[in-house]
């Protein structure tokens, strides 16, 4: 069996039920971790222009990523 | 959070200066082409058919990549941030964001501080003008130090002027 059979047999395997899955945890820990960036940032900053911004930079780069990650199980 | 005394006030922040920041996240530019790497390698020695399912498992699962590194990215940055020394009218509060849950902050007031020197070593913070600095307390000959803070001679005198003005104050 050479390995592009392999990965074919693999692919093949996966089905839509295992990537939500997948989102499912990757966003659990993005919503913990963003909870806990955020809390820091608001509890002990003292610049809150830059936290400001930061928070928005933060949470619009991830809803991209994780939009993308739906997009990608949309047309599996 | 940061608790200030009556009639206290916050005159200055300090930093590490950026590029110690930039040398921390460099690691994770790598992490965000690795993935790729692999596929190219991977692409070399072995003859992958990009079907539109590889395609969208490749492109779910980077996407997920980028997601955690995000992540980890900030949670860089705030340690980063989060490390800072407070100047006030009346003391220093140095706040050490050890790791994410780990945060040391000790305090020592201006007409406590015996003397002040700065540490600038090595070819790139001598252009981009970065170094310890260390300050020696009445305290026990406590020593406070902030590493690679920006901007340290300056810093330097800034804390000297407020000591000389505390002085004068308690002098009167």
């Amino acid at each position: 069996m050479t390995a592009t059979t392999s990965i074919n047999i693999f692919v093949e395997a996966i089905t839509t039920n295992h990537l939500w899955l997948v989102f499912l945890v990757t966003v659990s820990y993005a919503i913990i971790m963003s909870w806990v960036l955020i809390y820091h940032w608001r509890s002990f900053s003292t610049d809150t222009k830059t936290i400001k911004l930061a928070q928005v930079l933060y949470i619009t780069i991830l809803f991209a990523l994780l939009g993308g990650m739906v997009f990608f199980i949309s047309i599996f | 959070m940061i608790y200030l005394e009556p009639k206290e006030k916050i005159l200055l922040a300090v930093r590490k200066h950026w590029f110690v920041f930039l040398v921390e996240s460099i690691g994770l530019t790598l992490l965000v082409l690795l993935p790729i790497i692999l596929l190219l390698i991977l692409g070399l020695f072995y003859d992958l058919h990009l079907t539109l399912k590889i395609f969208s498992i490749f492109g779910f699962l980077y996407c997920g990549w980028l997601t955690l590194i995000w992540i980890y990215f900030f949670v860089i940055w705030t340690d980063y941030y989060l490390d800072v020394w407070i100047i006030t009218n009346n003391r220093i509060i140095d706040i050490d964001q050890k790791a994410i849950f780990h945060r040391e902050v000790s305090s020592f007031h201006l007409d406590k501080i015996q003397d002040i020197s700065v540490e600038v070593s090595g070819l790139i913070p001598t252009l981009l003008n970065f170094g310890n600095l260390h300050v020696q307390t009445a305290s026990d000959n406590r020593e406070f130090v902030i590493r690679n803070a920006a901007n340290p001679g300056v810093v330097k005198e800034f804390i000297l002027r407020q000591c000389q003005k505390i002085h004068k104050i308690s002098g009167e």
